[in-house]
């Protein structure tokens, strides 16, 4: 199931959830579950400033905070998002404080995890991270369809052209590709650049074209699937433009 | 949206591989705590940064280095040696003997050029130990460079050191003139303590010098007539050395002493 978790779709689903749940439908919580792991998680992530898997002791803390949420919610409080994103980060920081209360002398206490965690945060911080996720989800499936053009993140940061110059050109070479039906459908098929076409009849550089191969499949792909987040970050552009957005 | 952050597409143990606003895919070193999607701030310029201070740190250490580095020696009497730096610096004082030991401990002269070191140095050497008159010789002077391809800066402080003394010698000369001046002034006032006679001898030959000179323009600052001699004798100083000319030696008393430096002080600014 793919939805961005910042969208209205995305609400209503949650909100249904919970009316579900309200009238005692448990099994509606399941669904909502694993929809909202990963947000739990983030935000237990963020609030700790450290990578929290779901074996960890502040996941399972998450998880109550998250049954403790749904009962408590009320339509008038907002987005349930955010709310949930209030009660699991309090429920978070006051284990914290009892962990450090018990054994004042480890090493949780030398760590400097107290002083960022008490910090007041507004909702801009819970709509952080829902961008944050909306993005991961972009990103993940980027990168499968980047794999099966046996592409990786780590190859076009090698290969990734350095001057801005050469890089918007890639860039429309890439655009071309991706506005242009047989260019694309030969990529897709074949996975790999129709070189020769494009030389021939659009006059592209091959140079440019074979050395920063990976670099246009990968924008290519991020055009033709229209993803919103990413495709703001790779469209060409000059310096004049950079000003004006 | 001016000011864009770089996505983070990917994630590993001290680095992360983040999308650009301009659409550059760049791999970055981190220890901060990332996740894929968050959005990074790229700190730009750090490297330079760092770069820029690496190599102003080593200039200034360079530099020092280089500057307390003793490039040639020169030796102005017998009493003592003067490591002289690049730039014509005295950076190192040291004593051939006691009696050096003596002059060094009453002049500072580190770190002045060496015309000044090479100035202060005779005068103290006069003033401290009136029996090694002779010391200073201009002939005494050498420098010796520690390279021999050095000839360069070794004939600058030979021009230095003999500027140095030329200096030396006129503001003792001026010295010797002034203390004279009060002296007379004093024999004129009859005072007996000013009466030294082992210098009789010597004050005659000076005086008999000053007679020796030609006249030349008139000054008029002071009544006394002496005094006016005096102040003719040195501007013609000024204009000609006299080279066989030495300085006298000078067995003051305290009060005159005290006058006599406030005196040479006045001079040595006129001089400049």
């Amino acid at each position: 199931m793919y939805s961005a978790c910042n969208t209205v779709e995305y609400d209503n689903l949650i909100n249904q959830a919970w009316r579900d749940y309200q009238n005692g439908a448990n099994s509606a919580l399941d669904d909502i579950y694993v929809v909202l792991m990963p947000f739990c998680l983030r935000v237990s992530s963020k609030t700790c400033n450290r990578y929290i898997s779901e074996q960890d002791e502040e996941a399972g803390i998450a998880r109550m905070a998250f049954l403790e949420a749904l009962e408590k919610y009320d339509i008038e409080q907002g987005r349930f998002l955010l709310f949930l994103g209030n009660v699991i980060r309090n429920r978070i920081i006051d284990y914290k404080r009892k962990e450090k209360k018990r054994n004042l002398l480890t090493f949780s206490f030398l760590t400097r995890e107290g002083s960022d965690m008490a910090e007041a945060v507004d909702n801009s911080f819970f709509e952080g991270i829902m961008d944050d996720l909306a993005r991961k989800q972009e990103i993940e499936k980027l990168n499968k369809l980047l794999l099966e053009f046996n592409i990786g993140f780590k190859d076009l940061a090698g290969v990734s052209p350095r001057q801005a110059k050469t890089r918007v050109n890639a860039q429309k070479i890439a655009m071309l590709i991706a506005e242009n039906e047989e260019l694309k459908s030969y990529l897709m098929e074949k996975k790999m650049l129709p070189m020769k076409e494009l030389e021939a009849r659009w006059q592209v550089n091959r140079k440019i074209a074979d050395r920063y191969r990976k670099f246009i499949i990968a924008t290519t792909l991020i055009y033709l699937y229209e993803f919103p987040y990413l495709k703001s970050y790779v469209l060409p552009m000059t310096r004049g433009d950079e000003n004006v957005c | 949206m001016s000011a864009r952050k770089a996505v983070v597409v990917e994630v590993g143990k001290g680095w992360a591989i983040v999308l650009e606003p301009d659409g550059e895919y760049k791999k970055v070193m981190t220890s901060a705590y990332l996740e894929v999607g968050d959005s990074y701030q790229l700190k730009s310029g750090t490297k330079f940064k760092y770069l820029t201070a690496a190599a102003l740190f080593l200039t200034i250490l360079l530099g020092s280095i280089d500057y307390y580095t003793v490039q040639a020696y020169a030796e102005v009497s017998s009493l003592v040696e003067l490591g002289v730096n690049r730039w014509g610096r005295v950076i190192s004082v040291q004593a051939k003997d006691k009696e050096g030991q003596i002059v060094l401990d009453t002049v500072k002269i580190r770190n002045d050029r060496l015309e000044t070191a090479v100035e202060k140095v005779s005068q103290a050497i006069k003033e401290e130990s009136p029996q090694m008159k002779g010391a200073i010789q201009t002939d005494s002077r050498s420098v010796k460079s520690k390279n021999k391809s050095n000839r360069n800066l070794e004939e600058k402080m030979l021009k230095e050191i003999d500027k140095g003394l030329e200096r030396a010698n006129k503001s003792n000369n001026i010295k010797n003139k002034v203390i004279k001046n009060n002296r007379n002034k004093a024999i004129n006032q009859s005072l007996p303590q000013f009466r030294n006679p082992s210098n009789n001898e010597e004050m005659a030959e000076s005086d008999a010098a000053i007679n020796e000179e030609p006249e030349g323009q008139k000054q008029e600052k002071k009544p006394d007539h002496k005094q006016e001699r005096v102040n003719q004798d040195d501007q013609l100083e000024k204009h000609k050395d006299i080279p066989g000319k030495k300085s006298k030696t000078d067995a003051v008393p305290p009060k005159a002493k005290q006058e006599k430096d406030a005196n040479s002080k006045k001079n040595n600014s006129n001089d400049r």
